[in-house]
């Protein structure tokens, strides 16, 4: 069997090797990794909001037509049937071509950033990244950008009140963070001399994790994350408690969930990059993990790596959300631009200052 | 790289910067002073450049052990020098006009006095601009920064209206300003002006190149206000603040003007016929339609914005000069010296004529304004005519010989030229009919007694005058009288400046 | 053959987005038309082998100024126009001459010719090279352009905040 496929694979120009790997990598990717660590983060945040608040949480649902249950992960099946199955209805006010065209411009981009994420170093032949740029992070940040416009875009879709004002709060906090974000991760670039994220994680794989050597431009980044995907304690897009349900308010059934989903799948997104960036990205400084994958069962491992360190993240974010209160927006903006903004300012030049003292005393 | 070939232009921003954090401490009532400051601070400058120059190449020789006066895309030269002296002194008097205009003005003070040091440091940077990138960031900066002090009397509908006008207009000049250059480095496949000079790879690209120049001529054409693109002009003088519309009109365009030169500078001999005509057409135009238009004007900010329209047409006739072929009787460096000494008298006559606009009381600059000014205050009276004399290039003023000089050089350019009689027809046609607009102020001055029927001649109060703008006025005075009467000294210095175009 | 075929939808996507965003009455439309234009610059980039330009056109042009646009846009009144009444601009039609004669001047000599000029080699930048010389040739330019946007921003707050003491309606009538 496996010779057949290499021989199968040999006969192919390295063209159609390129298009028949890359196509297996996008489908493997979002089909059997991403689009179910969503589905399962929806269940981990209700479970762990339940554990914090002492509750017990959805723990019933387990494989459908059976008495079977697996500490309710049936969840994100039940979850979804129950999204799909519930009226669409689109209310006669609204602009229709831009409330269809929102949520799904509000899921793409983060599907779209995880394509330059190295994921995993090799298997086999075939390098685990979707498409290695040479200015991998500022693709990163140009396709993050875009996601406000989901969030805009169904502000001004619905054409009533609330959302309008979720919109315009949305694109002024997450303007601002972006430019927080993208300062705060220049000292790191300064010391890895790259933009390629593959020469991030080889940098790292040679020392220390980024995490130790730039602390200030993680927390930095951590913080700007947050915003960046609307998650409390900045979801002040939503602010359920004034503006209802913010930029989502006139939304229902599967526009809904796409909007909730794209959320998660943000989340997924930021926390790969934070990965990539700060804490060594498919590497593990021991077993010899540090290198590129000689073997099958080493690349699996690796890439078992990135995800476990994936998760951890993704826990933080959801542990965050319900130990913390909503800022206020005018905190948000302060915190944003009066504190955030210099620090990172001070970190590049800092780092910066460093890295020409090293380079005049060697 | 050498930090002190920059050293005026970090002197300006830096005082810009200063000020405004000056401005965080100062309670409302000392805003003014923020103003007083800045001016000192350049009169500084403005003295350490002229009588001790040396101060910056000795920096230069202790950090490198030899004089720098060249940086990528920048050249610190005896021409770059007088410009930027011009600009500094122009800055200098806005600022203690804009002080005296403060109560009118009802605006951030602060913020007024740095942006107008940040438009001086563009100017500086365009005075010394030797590639297209310095050229274009440095017009930008000028532009950008009086998009801002056009509309900064924010309470009045005219200066908004003006600053809208001249951001919709500004930002197509730069749209073709920057696609010019973008042919040109296409043609060329350099940044540098010098490039223009040699030869290119193909025919196509140097039809590439004739068709960038003169788009980036058009671009240039739009600070300076020449002809087809001096529609903004009139709106923006009027609506924009007194003190910027004087720094519009002498700053913005004596950059553009230095820019221009340099880059004529650097033709090719073919190209500088191109020019030639071009500039010529342009020049011809410029002065028919600034006189013309200038003769019905009531307004006096208007009436100076045509005024300044002509003007700019008799600078570039010593333009013309600079693209006579090299080795040609009258040299580029005639042209030059004509425009630069044309240009400073241009700068004191405006700076008197609008520090005294600033005085009068009246809210429209009317004409009638100015009825019986000549009772209620002789010094302004005085200075306005003396300015408003100079700027029609009558004798003994410093006007009349910078007019002559651009005449002169522009007439022996042209010799063989078939163009030549009509643009001097024209070009003398104009100085004639100026003399009846600007005679229209001196009747409204002396004999307005019966435009305004609501207020008779020398019956209103007399103006009073702060003693530091009457010292200034009375200096401004003064020196059009004396270099027009002994210009030996200013031409002589201006040798050296022109020496580049020798 | 593959990347004359994307020149050509990126170029026509570039095209109708920049007309539609000029003629549309409705602003939020016109921006995203705009936000169209960048896209499809964006791509032209990539095909001009400029990674780096085309990410800093997505993440500065579609990412930044969009959504600034949006934002302003959203906090005005009467945001939407209605799109069937034509933009009355007076002089379209020599306006449109001069957008139809510039591009025949300027292919007018290698039509004659009747062959297309020799591209030149495309250099092979990296952000590295751009890096340097920004930071080592243009850093006057760079510094100017940084004086610039502060000018700018200062600028904005003092118009938009008006006077320091006196409130916006007592000012003295225009």
């Amino acid at each position: 069997m496996i010779d057949w496929i290499n021989n199968a694979i040999a006969g192919l120009s390295a063209q159609e090797q390129f298009a028949l790997f890359g196509l297996l990598k996008i489908l493997v990717a979002v089909f059997a990794i991403v689009l179910p660590l969503v589905a399962y983060s929806v269940v981990a945040e209700r479970r762990i909001s339940a554990w914090i608040q002492d509750r017990v949480g959805p723990n019933r649902v387990g494989i459908p037509f059976t008495n079977v249950r697996v500490w309710g992960l049936g969840q994100p099946l039940a979850d979804g049937v129950k999204v799909l199955l519930k009226e669409d209805f689109t209310p006669a006010h609204v602009r229709t071509a831009y409330f269809w065209l929102a949520p799904m411009v509000a899921m793409v981009p983060a599907l779209l950033t995880l394509a330059v994420i190295p994921f995993g170093s090799v298997l086999g032949a075939q390098p685990m990244v979707m498409a290695d740029l040479n200015v991998g992070i500022l693709y990163t940040f140009g396709i993050t950008s875009l996601s406000v416009y989901g969030i805009v875009l169904a502000g001004y879709a619905s054409n009533s009140k609330y959302p309008l004002l979720g919109g315009i709060r949305a694109s002024a906090q997450m303007i601002s963070y972006e430019i927080a974000m993208g300062l705060s991760v220049i000292p790191v670039f300064l010391l890895v001399g790259d933009l390629n994220l593959g020469q991030v994680i080889a940098y790292q794989a040679g020392g220390a994790w980024l995490v130790f050597k730039q602390p200030l431009a993680f927390a930095i980044f951590l913080i700007a994350a947050f915003a960046e995907t609307n998650r409390l304690p900045f979801d002040m897009a939503e602010s359920e408690s004034e503006l209802v349900g913010g930029y989502h308010t006139e939304y229902s059934s599967m526009k809904f969930a796409l909007f909730f989903l794209g959320e998660y799948a943000a989340m997924v997104a930021v926390s790969a990059m934070m990965v990539v960036l700060f804490f060594g990205g498919w590497t593990l400084p021991v077993a010899g993990l540090n290198q590129p994958a000689t073997s099958l069962g080493v690349g699996v491992l690796q890439i078992a790596v990135f995800l476990a360190k994936v998760i951890v993240l993704m826990a933080v974010f959801i542990w965050v959300r319900w130990m913390l209160p909503r800022f206020r927006y005018d905190q948000l903006m302060q915190l944003g631009w009066k504190r955030l903004v210099p620090l990172a300012l001070a970190n590049i030049v800092a780092t910066a200052a460093v890295l020409f003292w090293q380079s005049t005393k060697s | 790289m050498n930090v002190m070939l920059y050293s005026m232009e970090i002197a300006m921003v830096l005082s810009g910067l200063g000020i405004l954090m000056l401005d965080l401490g100062t309670p409302a009532r000392g805003k003014r002073d923020l103003g007083y400051l800045a001016a000192f601070l350049m009169s500084l400058l403005l003295l350490q450049s002229v009588f001790m120059p040396e101060v910056q190449d000795g920096f230069s020789l202790l950090s490198s052990g030899h004089s720098i006066t060249e940086g990528p895309g920048y050249k610190l030269d005896a021409f770059a020098r007088y410009f930027k002296h011009l600009f500094l002194l122009a800055a200098i008097l806005v600022l203690l006009m804009a002080v005296d205009f403060a109560g009118t003005l009802r605006a951030r003070l602060a913020e007024f006095f740095a942006l107008v040091l940040f438009a001086l440091t563009g100017m500086s940077a365009a005075a010394s601009a030797t590639n297209f990138i310095t050229l274009f960031v440095s017009i930008e900066l000028i532009t950008v920064s009086f998009y801002v002090l056009t509309s900064f009397q924010r309470g009045q509908m005219r200066s908004l209206e003006a600053g809208v006008k001249y951001l919709i207009l500004g930002a197509a000049a730069s749209a073709v300003l920057v696609y010019g250059i973008a042919l040109v480095y296409g043609a060329t496949g350099s940044m540098e002006f010098a490039a223009l000079g040699k030869a290119c790879p193909s025919a196509e690209h140097d039809h590439l190149l004739r068709l960038g120049l003169l788009l980036v001529i058009a671009g240039l054409g739009f600070k300076i206000a020449a002809f087809p693109f001096q529609i903004w002009v009139p709106d923006v003088y009027q609506g924009a603040p007194a003190p910027v519309t004087a720094f519009l009109a002498v700053g913005s365009k004596a950059a553009g003007f230095a820019l221009l030169m340099r880059l004529c500078h650097h033709l090719r001999p073919d190209l500088r016929e191109l020019t030639l005509t071009v500039l010529a057409a342009l020049a011809g135009a410029t002065i028919l339609y600034g006189s013309l238009c200038a003769l019905r004007q009531r307004n006096l900010k208007r009436l100076f914005g045509y005024a300044g329209i002509a003007s700019a047409g008799y600078l570039l006739l010593g333009l013309l000069a600079l693209n006579a072929q090299p080795g040609a009787s009258p040299s580029g460096a005639q042209g030059c010296h004509a425009m630069m000494f044309y240009l400073a008298g241009y700068l004191i006559a405006v700076m008197a004529a609008f520090t005294v606009l600033c005085h009068l009381d009246g809210e429209d600059e009317d004409l009638s304004v100015l009825a019986g000014l000549h009772a209620r205050s002789p010094l302004l009276a005085t200075v306005l005519t003396l300015s408003v004399v100079s700027m029609a290039g009558l004798p003994p003023l410093m006007g009349f010989l910078g007019k002559f000089l651009l005449l002169q050089s522009a007439f022996e350019v042209l010799s063989p030229h078939p163009a030549q009689l009509w643009l001097m027809v024209v070009a003398l046609g104009g100085v004639v009919i100026s003399l009846y607009y600007y005679f229209g102020i001196l009747r409204a001055i002396y004999w307005g007694g019966g435009i305004s029927p609501g207020r008779p001649a020398g019956e209103s109060e007399a103006i009073t005058v702060p003693p530091l703008a009457r010292l200034l006025l009375i200096a401004c005075g003064l020196i059009l009288l004396w270099v027009g009467i002994f210009p030996q000294a200013l031409l002589e210095w201006l040798g050296d400046a022109v020496a580049l175009f020798r | 053959m593959i990347e004359g075929v994307a020149f050509y939808i990126l170029s026509t996507v570039a095209v109708l987005g920049a007309l539609l965003a000029v003629s549309r009455r409705n602003l939020v439309h016109g921006v995203f038309a705009l936000l169209l234009f960048f896209a499809a610059l964006s791509g032209l980039f990539v095909m001009l082998m400029a990674d780096y330009v085309a990410a800093v056109q997505v993440l500065v042009y579609v990412g930044a100024v969009g959504i600034l646009q949006l934002f302003a846009i959203m906090l005005t009144e009467h945001v939407t126009g209605d799109d069937l009444r034509r933009l009355g601009a007076r002089g379209w039609f020599w306006g449109l001459m001069l957008a139809v004669a510039l591009p025949v001047v300027l292919l007018l000599p290698p039509l004659l010719n009747g062959e297309p000029p020799v591209p030149p080699a495309a250099p092979q930048s990296t952000a590295r090279q751009l890096g340097s010389q920004l930071m080592e040739h243009y850093v006057v330019p760079l510094e100017v352009l940084a004086l610039l946007l502060t000018g700018a921003l200062i600028g904005a707050v003092a118009v938009a905040h008006g006077p320091e003491k006196d409130p916006p309606g007592k000012d003295r009538p225009a």
